[in-house]
């Protein structure tokens, strides 16, 4: 036997077959197939879902979220790393950009919920100070239509990863060597930013950044606590339909979930074999 | 500027630990006050009883964890070798990619059918299989870039030079891998000390790890448990944090 056969082996075990035969167990459940509700081969559930209108608005709130709070955190990484980078090469603001990453998100949402939360810190400091004189008058900064709170809770948790990548591109990518070149060149300092720095760092960040956004386009912690019944995002609607009382809404969720397979896996692999 | 930026980061970033510890510690915190009322050590006393759970869940969240980073680093790195040194390298890297870009909890709805079939549900080694399906394919990801031309030479000297397979990987391999070695460890360790949606669903929610304590507390309103909890969620990390800011970033870095 070929000595590679087993590592290679164990690999597909335990990465690819769990993921391959999960997502084959769902399209066989979608399609009738398979499970308790299996009547043989049918398209009644994939019509219907495709049909309802929670499915597109779900993943038009995720790519929505996802798109608008990875732009917001690479933009605020940005404005870090190009207005203040010294201070945040220091020892303790350094310090400090670490510190998110030692919160799960789970966490987050819960710091958010308390912090923006009608009841919340805000509002007892905004009712105290006279802004507003009570909780009725608070607006609904969670849970609410606009999805604020998840966004929050988001670019909290995203933007300190993007400077510090930012910030450690700056030296790999010799930027500062690039700049003095550009300026002996005559370059403007707003020239030199906009045509040298940001498409160096993003060009670099690109790959981090795309799978950022595949990574909020699917998280599951943040909308739970901090998020709305309706719209939804994919991954509240895909647990919402697995957890019904009626087996009626099995197909649909397993529909859902190969729909939502189908649109990562796709990204995954062109960004890849692109690269 | 520089004061402006310190501030503005210390406010954004340590306010929340600020504020669990307070409200850990607090008293009839209650509307509208800013301040607590008063102070108590009670939670904390609790953790130490043993008809909390929250004891419990500590010690099941540090064994799960500290389990599936052993596992997980120590057959991403044996089983990558293999893979970086094929000729289908790159191909692997892809696959590997598929199920860690995947939502966790999406991917435990997927894989529950199976985890239910085989009676491991709801139990604890099951939600030990689960997140070692969830972190062995980025100990692949960290893995495969190290293996390169210059360590494949000096393990090729070392048969040159008379030794054999076990001294290779004992007196060479290893001790060259050892900052990798680390840093895969810590960083599986976090995913899984991190992890609810997949534990949730595959546990269902028999199996307290601390972040499935922290969402009960929440859902119960019991906002001095659900601080508790949260701090002795954050500060293992912190503490990490505070040893080797490295190992914290590499999750991050590893895609570029």
């Amino acid at each position: 036997m070929n000595k590679n056969a087993i590592p290679i082996g164990l690999f597909l075990m335990f990465s690819v077959l769990p993921l391959a035969a999960g997502l084959l167990y769902a399209l066989c459940y979608s399609l009738g197939w398979v499970g308790t509700l299996n009547t043989g081969f049918t398209l009644t559930y994939w019509s219907a879902t495709l049909r309802d209108g929670d499915l597109w608005s779900s993943l038009g709130l995720s790519a929505f979220i996802a798109l608008c709070s990875t732009a917001l955190s690479v933009g605020l990484g940005l404005v870090l790393v190009l207005g203040c980078k010294d201070v945040l090469q220091r020892r303790i603001p350094n310090y400090l950009l670490y510190t998110p990453l030692a919160m799960p998100p789970i966490i987050f949402s819960f710091w958010v919920f308390q912090l923006m939360g009608s009841s919340g810190l805000l509002a007892r400091w905004l009712i105290k100070t006279g802004w507003v004189r009570s909780i009725d008058t608070f607006p609904a900064l969670i849970n609410d239509r606009a999805h604020i709170g998840v966004m929050v809770a988001l670019v909290l948790s995203t933007f300190p990863v993007f400077t510090l990548l930012f910030l450690n591109y700056y030296q790999s990518e010799n930027i500062v060597g690039y700049s003095q070149l550009a300026h002996t060149l005559g370059a403007t300092k707003r020239q030199t930013q906009t045509s040298i720095i940001l498409p160096l760092l993003l060009r670099k960040a690109k790959p981090t950044i795309l799978l950022y956004a595949i990574f909020l386009f699917g998280v599951f912690e943040v909308p739970l606590l901090l998020g709305r019944q309706s719209p939804r995002m994919i991954s509240m609607l895909i647990h919402a339909n697995f957890n019904k009382f009626n087996l009626m809404d099995l197909p649909r969720a397993y529909v859902i979930t190969v729909i939502y397979a189908v649109i990562i896996l796709s990204i995954v692999w062109m960004l890849f074999r692109k690269k | 500027m520089k004061k402006i930026v310190v501030f503005l980061l210390i406010l954004v970033f340590l306010s929340p630990f600020a504020y669990f510890i307070v409200a850990s510690v607090a008293v009839n915190y209650r509307f509208p006050l800013l301040w607590p009322e008063g102070w108590t050590m009670d939670n904390w006393q609790q953790i130490f009883r043993t008809n909390n759970g929250l004891f419990d869940s500590v010690f099941t969240s540090l064994l799960i964890s500290v389990v599936t980073a052993a596992v997980s680093t120590s057959a991403g790195f044996v089983i990558s070798k293999t893979l970086a040194y094929h000729t289908k390298r790159s191909l692997f890297n892809i696959l590997a990619y598929l199920p860690y870009s995947f939502s966790p909890v999406i991917y435990a709805y997927c894989l529950y059918f199976f985890f239910n079939k085989s009676q491991l549900s709801g139990h604890i080694v099951g939600v030990l299989l689960a997140q070692f399906i969830l972190t062995f394919p980025f100990s692949i990801i960290l893995f495969l870039n190290h293996w390169n031309t210059e360590l494949k030479a000096v393990e090729e000297l070392t048969y040159t030079l008379g030794g054999s397979v076990t001294q290779a990987w004992r007196r060479v391999i290893i001790p060259m891998s050892k900052s990798i070695l680390l840093l895969c460890f810590f960083q599986t360790f976090l995913i899984s000390w991190f992890e609810y949606g997949l534990t949730s669903v595959i546990g269902l929610g028999k199996v307290h790890t601390l972040t499935i304590k922290v969402y009960q507390y929440i859902g119960e309103s019991n906002l001095g448990f659900a601080a508790l909890a949260s701090c002795l969620l954050v500060f293992p990390p912190l503490i990490l944090l505070w040893f080797n800011r490295h190992f914290m970033l590499a999750n991050n870095n590893q895609y570029a």
